[in-house]
C-alpha cells in the first residue's frame, strides 16, 4: 500500500493534470499515464485504466462547471458523440485483429499539423472576436438541420461571442478518428476533438474547450467500465487520482474564460508538440526500433 | 425547458457524491493506514458512481430533448446511449483490456 507522502504527491500531479486538462478541454492522460508508470512503477495497464477513470473525473467535473457558465455546446456535443463513440468501439474491436503501432506515427503527424495549425490561427482568432466574424460564415446543411450554432459570454474581452458552425460533416469524421484513436491506443481523443471544432467547424476556442471537455467522459467511460468489471482499476491509486483531477478541473475551469485566447492557443501549441513527440516517439521504437530521446 | 439545468444537475450530482466517497476512502488510507479495506470498499464504491454519471448524464440529455419535443436530438442523444451500451456489451463479451 502506498505511504502518505506518495499518496499526497501522486495527488498533487492529478492535480496539475485537471488543471492543464480543464483549460485545454483535455483528459489528461498524457501525463497521468507517464507519472504512474515512471515514477510509481505501476504497470502500463493499470496505468490506461486509471487513467480512464481521472479522465472520466476531470471531464464531469470540468465539464459541469462549463455547462453551468454556459459555454458547453450540448448539441454540437451530442452530435459528435455519435460519430466518437463509434469511433471507440471501431478502435476497441480493431485493437483485437491489428497492430496499432503505425497509427501512432499517423496521429502523431495530425496532431503536429493541428499543433501548428493552432500557432498560425492566434491573429485570426482574436480578429473574429473582436469583429463578430464567428457569426459570418456559411452553415451546411447538416449544421441548419440540427440548428448548430451558438454563443458564450467571454470574460477576457467583456464580450459575447455568437458563432455558426460549419464543415459539420468534416468534423463529424475528424471525431470518429479522435474516438477511433482512444479506442486504439488509449490515447486522448481530447485534443483533437477542440482542434476538430476550432480548426474546422468555426467553433470558437473556449466553446470548443467547454465543449470538448463535456464530451471526453463519455468515450473514457466506455473503457473505464470495463477495466472496473474486470477489476483492472487499481483502489489504491483512483481516490488521490479522481480527488486530485477534479479538484484541478474545477480551479482550471473557473479561471479559464478570464484567459486572453492567444495565451490559450500558445499552451495548446505546446502541449499538442508534446503529445504529437510522445506519439512519434512510441511509433518510431515500435515499429523500427528508434529510440528519441526521452520516450520510456 | 433549458436542457443546460438537469444535465448540470447529473453531472454535479456524480460529482459530489463520487468525490465524498474518495475523500473518505483517501483519508482513511491517510489517516487510519489499519482500515484500509474499508478504505478499498468506500473507493470501489465511489468509481462506480463516477463511471456511471457520463452514462446517466446521456439518459438525462435523452429525456430533457423528449420533454422539449426536440426530437432530432432525442434521437441522437439515444444512439450515443446505444453505441456505449453495444460497446460495453462487445467489451464484457471479448475482455477488452488496456493494451500496454
Amino acid at each position: 500500500m502506498l505511504d502518505a507522502l506518495s499518496q499526497l504527491l501522486f495527488f498533487a500531479i492529478t492535480f496539475v493534470a485537471g488543471f492543464l486538462g480543464a483549460l485545454m478541454g483535455i483528459g489528461g492522460g498524457i501525463i497521468v499515464v507517464p507519472a504512474l508508470t515512471i515514477i510509481f512503477g505501476v504497470p502500463i495497464k493499470e496505468a490506461i485504466a486509471i487513467s480512464a477513470a481521472t479522465v472520466v473525473a476531470t471531464s464531469i467535473s470540468g465539464g459541469s462547471s462549463y455547462v453551468e457558465q454556459r459555454i458547453t455546446n450540448i448539441r454540437l456535443a451530442m452530435f459528435l458523440e455519435t460519430s466518437t463513440t463509434l469511433g471507440a468501439l471501431v478502435g476497441a474491436i480493431l485493437v483485437m485483429l491489428i497492430a496499432g503501432e503505425y497509427l501512432y506515427v499517423l496521429f502523431s503527424l495530425l496532431a503536429f499539423y493541428l499543433a501548428l495549425s493552432q500557432i498560425l490561427s492566434v491573429k485570426r482568432e482574436v480578429k473574429k472576436m473582436e469583429n463578430n466574424d464567428f457569426m459570418n460564415v456559411v452553415q451546411d446543411r447538416i449544421s441548419k438541420f440540427f440548428h448548430l450554432r451558438g454563443d458564450y459570454f467571454d470574460e477576457s474581452i467583456n464580450r459575447r461571442i455568437e458563432y455558426l458552425v460549419k464543415n459539420s460533416f468534416i468534423g463529424w469524421i475528424i471525431s470518429f478518428f479522435a474516438g477511433l484513436g482512444s479506442g486504439l491506443l488509449g490515447i486522448g481523443g481530447g485534443v483533437f476533438k477542440v482542434s476538430a471544432m476550432n480548426v474546422f467547424m468555426n467553433v470558437p476556442l473556449k466553446a470548443a474547450v467547454a465543449t470538448s471537455k463535456f464530451m471526453i467522459g463519455v468515450t473514457a467511460a466506455t473503457s473505464a467500465i470495463l477495466y472496473y468489471v474486470s477489476g483492472l482499476l487499481n483502489l489504491e491509486y483512483i481516490a488521490p487520482a479522481a480527488l486530485g483531477t477534479m479538484l484541478g478541473a474545477a480551479v482550471g475551469t473557473a479561471i479559464m474564460n478570464k484567459l486572453k485566447v492567444k495565451w490559450l492557443k500558445i499552451l495548446f501549441f505546446a502541449i499538442m508538440c508534446y503529445i504529437g513527440y510522445n506519439m512519434l516517439g512510441k511509433g518510431l521504437l515500435l515499429t523500427v526500433g528508434v529510440r528519441l530521446p526521452l520516450i520510456s | 425547458m433549458d436542457i443546460n439545468r438537469p444535465i448540470y444537475l447529473a453531472l454535479i450530482g456524480g460529482v459530489i457524491i463520487s468525490s465524498i466517497l474518495f475523500a473518505i476512502a483517501f483519508a482513511i488510507n491517510l489517516l487510519l493506514p489499519t482500515y484500509e479495506q474499508v478504505a478499498y470498499i468506500i473507493a470501489f464504491a465511489g468509481a462506480g458512481v463516477l463511471i456511471l454519471t457520463p452514462y446517466l448524464r446521456v439518459v438525462v440529455a435523452f429525456i430533457a430533448f423528449l420533454v422539449n419535443k426536440e426530437y432530432k436530438f432525442v434521437i441522437i442523444s439515444f444512439l450515443v446511449l446505444l453505441i456505449m451500451m453495444i460497446s460495453l456489451i462487445m467489451g464484457l463479451i471479448f475482455h477488452i483490456s488496456p493494451k500496454g
